[in-house]
């Protein structure tokens, strides 16, 4: 980690099992993702000028509602969608988690 | 009212022994009970009853792919199954079996399944949901009547998927997988929400990887596999059990999730049920396209209309990315995703039925569909993918 990025390892910080939208769906779902650690590391962030580094490795499921309403929600509860861009980098080193790359950065421009 | 003359009486009495009167329905015989001797298994000994009624007789072919008409039929009587109360006593517990204090129990009514010759997967996770449901809200399920004579298959089958460990009958193994020839079948697991995905996931993975070490299970289909299967999850959380909704009969919250590996065929099968509200209830959407093409469809058939006659139309309709029943634009990509897995893994198919929709997506392929008239008591997801061999990846 350098001094300019802090890093949310989403496997080891909150789950390698993320699923659902709200607690309504489970324990691990997008909105207390978002709420507990996504949020205020961001803002976090934001404040010091870092970049916020989410790292996808290890994560075993990526359904598209944990997906939406973690990273598309963010700007629903009101973080600008140019923060979100600026601050926030999701990385994967496998090719097999690039699609949902995609589908974050679609989550967040559709939002 | 017309005089009953003895013309008109005897004419009446020879129609009611044929069993028909012209399309109208005259009951003037008692349904004929036959009295018969069976075999209850209850886990540790088998003992006698007397069955008061002729069993219901499920079809030889259970199957949910090949013979789907009877088998929902089937399930759907099955569904509406429960214990009843014998002597009409205040306060007398509703029970299966009518003990007496002299001579043999009376068992009221069964299910023969020793006329089932093949019994599907999906067919059985239905049947054993079904009698977790009821041992859930009876404190016991339905007896074991006569198990000597069911067919090999169908013991092995439900044996494979823990449905006698449901039941109470067997003791709980640590053990998650049986074999039976070239098949590898997982125990059913159940739970009310993504919280099981873990678990459910590891079994899936343990599953395929141990069984078939000549099949690649690659990180992208284990990926796609696991995010489908949690998103099925969260929509039974979200949508199947609605308080929004009024249920025909009670419900237990629950999915059932089961899975097999066919060395033979390198194939790995994935089924999840629920007993929820169903799609075609809680998206009852159906755009313009499809109303003028389930009109022509009907019309050209020549197909009578029946209850759930634009169900596939509404499954369909779910499986289109954004498409929602909260009209929210962000939402309506879980489906979608499940769809999603079969392109990912290159070959296979995915079967959703809803109460009485059917949709089956084949890699590659247009989504077929078709309305049954009778439901399937829920939400069934089947993915069927197949996994390529070891030495042929990469060339």
């Amino acid at each position: 980690m350098s001094a300019t990025e802090q890093v949310i390892n989403l496997a080891e910080d909150f789950s390698p099992y993320p699923a659902g939208r709200d607690h309504a769906d489970g324990p691990f779902n997008g909105a207390r993702f978002r709420d507990e650690i996504l949020r205020p590391r961001l803002a976090d962030a934001i404040a010091r000028g870092q970049t916020l580094v989410v790292s996808l490795d290890g994560v075993k499921s990526f359904g598209s509602s944990f997906l939406e309403e973690a990273f598309g929600g963010l700007v629903r509860i009101g973080v600008s969608k140019k923060d979100v861009i600026r601050y926030l980098h999701v990385r994967a080193t496998g090719d097999s988690s690039q699609r949902y790359l995609d589908a974050i950065k679609r989550y967040v421009s559709q939002a | 009212m017309r005089k009953l003359s003895k013309k008109l009486r005897n004419w009446l009495i020879k129609k009611a022994r044929a069993g028909s009167l012209g399309g109208r329905s005259l009951h003037l015989r008692r349904r004929r009970r036959v009295k018969h001797l069976v075999q209850l298994w209850t886990g540790t000994q088998v003992r006698e009853a007397v069955a008061r009624n002729d069993p219901v007789i499920p079809p030889a072919n259970l199957c949910l792919e090949s013979n789907a008409e009877e088998t929902l039929r089937f399930l759907n009587g099955a569904r509406y199954r429960k214990p009843g109360q014998f002597t009409g006593r205040p306060g007398e517990k509703m029970s299966w079996l009518h003990e007496r204090q002299r001579g043999l129990p009376i068992l009221w009514s069964y299910s023969d399944y020793s006329k089932i010759e093949h019994l599907s997967t999906s067919a059985a996770v239905v049947l054993t949901a079904e009698y977790d449901r009821l041992r859930h809200l009876y404190d016991a399920s339905p007896p074991t009547v006569n198990l000597h004579q069911w067919s090999d298959a169908v013991f092995s089958k439900l044996y494979e998927i823990g449905f006698f460990e449901i039941l109470g009958l067997t003791s709980r193994v640590a053990d998650m997988y049986r074999d039976s020839g070239n098949v590898r079948v997982m125990r059913i697991m159940s739970g009310t929400n993504t919280e099981g995905l873990e678990s459910a996931a590891r079994n899936l993975l343990g599953l395929a990887s141990h069984y078939m070490a000549d099949r690649l299970i690659s990180e992208e289909v284990i990926l796609a596999l696991n995010s489908a299967l949690s998103e099925a999850m969260a929509n039974v959380a979200r949508h199947a059990y609605s308080d929004d909704h009024v249920f025909p009969y009670k419900h237990i919250g629950k999915w059932w999730v089961t899975a097999e590996v066919d060395r033979l065929k390198g194939t790995l099968t994935v089924v999840i049920y629920d007993q929820g509200a169903t799609i075609p209830v809680t998206f009852p959407k159906r755009s313009l396209s499809d109303r003028v093409q389930d009109y022509l469809s009907r019309t050209l058939s020549g197909q009578k209309r029946f209850e759930f006659e634009n169900d596939a139309t509404y499954v369909a309709g779910a499986m289109i990315p954004g498409n929602t029943q909260t009209g929210l634009k962000y939402r309506g990509y879980g489906i979608p995703q499940m769809k999603e897995l079969i392109d990912i893994c290159g070959s296979g198919k995915l079967t959703i039925f809803s109460r009485g929709g059917r949709c089956q997506y084949e890699c590659g392929g247009e989504v077929e569909r078709r309305s049954y008239a009778k439901s399937i008591g829920g939400t069934l997801i089947e993915w069927v993918v197949q996994l390529p061999e070891r030495e042929h990846v990469g060339h």
